[in-house]
């Protein structure tokens, strides 16, 4: 992003918790419900802006997650190979508890690249895991009869080559 | 979302279920996931089982993984088994059974005798269609067309490349083996080929028909000009269905084959030159009246059908690879039923 300069705008964001985050202009406009706000209040920001359902640990991963990708823009030679390690990084550093809420937040946010990368991850996590383990993953409770699971299992048997035990 | 976010005494508890997840985040979830992944998650609760078997996430995977196979022609046969299951099997002229087992296998046919062709071919259709699999809704339609496919159980109409050329075929696929078995509905069930690559394997063009009938040209055969690439149908009798041959349009014996004053073109003679074969060899060329759209024998040497015109740089390229790597300098060709077509 060349046109960065020490001048830029700074917009504030306030959690749930009450917490204050200095954002550049810059990187609020990819951060679309805060821009829509701005652009509601005709540029005239001057108090913070609330964040009523995003909370400091989200916001903080995400502000993070976002200066990164601006960053490794700024250089394009390296900025894809930087990007995709930083992402892996990004995905590991995770619990799955913390994947969820920060799903959760980017889409209350509407934080389009995040959002993609954060479902392909969940994708990626279940990927040949076991019935039980996706239960567990997303708090599901199982709503089938013994019977019925049954004769789900035995219909879809084809499919059942590979799974992953855990 | 509020309902997802508890507060229990100084720190947030996150107690997401995957359900409480926005639609469009789960969709997209979803759609990220492969055929086998999609199966795994509908056992897991009801709502999902009613998403992952959702037609739209199926259909994607039936582009990307059969598109290149599996065309119009073939999901029309496929909209016959699910209309025709759902309508009752009352008819038993539908009911075909195969190696005489009745697992309720359904072929579909067309044309008349003693010139019968089959469309498509579904085994144990009524457990693929009336099971659990179907229901009674045509949501599931797409699922149950991959499952088909992917067990072998849908013997669908494609093209087939052998040698030199293309065969109608019904297909069916192996994933054993990741290879594709054809046959044909001609005096018998009969194999014509195991084993075969993806990339001998295609969809028929839209525009073709199936069976044993001359393809009808959507455009005259008056616009074929010299140069153009073509597939054209051939075969050598009357109780034996068209195969497609590359060739191109040639000039007539009688052209300077100078562009400024050719009239080829316009002649009422096609010259349709097999680049295949050799200069010298009698397979080399042969020459069809334009106004005769359909079926025409030339020196009694077969019969040729209709002609379609090849628009794409990649079906040229395909046929290209097709041929022997010498082919120009061998005089006499090694494969075919074809030497019995034409002693110039």
């Amino acid at each position: 992003m060349s046109g960065i300069s020490d001048t830029e705008r700074m917009i504030t964001l306030k959690t749930v918790e009450g917490t204050l985050f200095d954002v550049k202009s810059s990187i609020a406009k990819d951060i679309k419900t805060v821009q829509a706000f701005i652009d509601d209040s005709d540029d005239d920001v001057t108090s913070p802006i609330p964040l009523p359902n995003v909370f400091t640990r989200e916001l903080s991963r995400i502000l993070d997650y976002l200066n990164n990708h601006h960053r490794f823009r700024s250089d394009i030679e390296k900025a894809d190979e930087e990007m995709a390690r930083y992402d892996a990084e990004f995905a590991k550093s995770m619990s799955h508890e913390e994947l969820k809420a920060l799903i959760l937040a980017a889409n209350y946010l509407n934080v389009k690249d995040l959002l993609e990368f954060l479902n392909q991850t969940v994708a990626d996590v279940i990927q040949n895991k076991s019935v039980e383990f996706v239960r567990n993953f997303f708090g599901i409770e199982n709503d089938y009869t013994p019977e019925e699971e049954e004769k789900l299992r035995n219909e879809n048997e084809w499919a059942f080559n590979g799974v992953e035990q855990d | 979302m509020e309902s997802s976010i508890e507060k229990k005494g100084d720190y947030y508890c996150y107690c997401t279920s995957l359900l409480s997840l926005p639609e469009s985040i789960l969709d997209c979830i979803l759609k990220r996931l492969s055929p086998k992944e999609l199966i795994t998650i509908s056992q897991v609760c009801t709502n999902l089982r009613v998403r992952c078997r959702s037609d739209h996430l199926w259909e994607n995977h039936i582009k990307k993984k059969w598109g290149k196979v599996f065309g119009d022609v073939a999901y029309k046969e496929w909209q016959w088994h699910v209309t025709k299951s759902k309508e009752e099997k009352g008819n038993t002229f539908y009911q075909m059974i195969i190696n005489g087992e009745n697992d309720g296998s359904l072929g579909t046919f067309s044309g008349s005798w003693p010139m019968l062709c089959l469309g498509s071919y579904l085994i144990d259709s009524k457990n693929i269609l009336s099971g659990q699999l179907l229901l009674s809704n045509s949501l599931m339609m797409m699922m149950a067309l991959y499952i088909s496919l992917e067990n072998g159980k849908f013997w669908f109409p494609a093209q087939v490349y052998r040698e030199l050329l293309v065969s109608n075929a019904l297909v069916s696929y192996d994933s054993k083996t990741n290879t594709f078995q054809a046959r044909q509905q001609m005096g018998g069930w009969r194999i014509i080929g195991n084993s075969i690559r993806w990339d001998k394997v295609r969809a028929p063009p839209n525009e073709t028909s199936q069976c044993n009938i001359p393809h009808q040209l959507s455009d005259s055969l008056h616009h074929l000009r010299p140069g153009d690439h073509i597939e054209i149908q051939w075969k050598a009798s009357t109780e034996v269905p068209y195969d497609w041959w590359y060739a191109v349009i040639g000039h007539l014996n009688s052209c300077k084959e100078d562009e400024n004053c050719c009239g080829c073109q316009h002649s009422e003679t096609l010259m349709v030159e097999f680049k295949q074969y050799h200069v010298e060899s009698g397979m080399r060329k042969a020459r069809l009246q334009r106004n005769k759209n359909g079926q025409q024998c030339e020196n009694q040497c077969g019969i040729y059908g209709g002609i379609r015109k090849l628009q794409s740089e990649e079906e040229i390229h395909k046929w290209k690879q097709l041929f022997p790597p010498h082919h120009n300098q061998t005089p006499v060709p090694v494969y075919l039923p074809l030497n019995l077509r034409m002693h110039n």
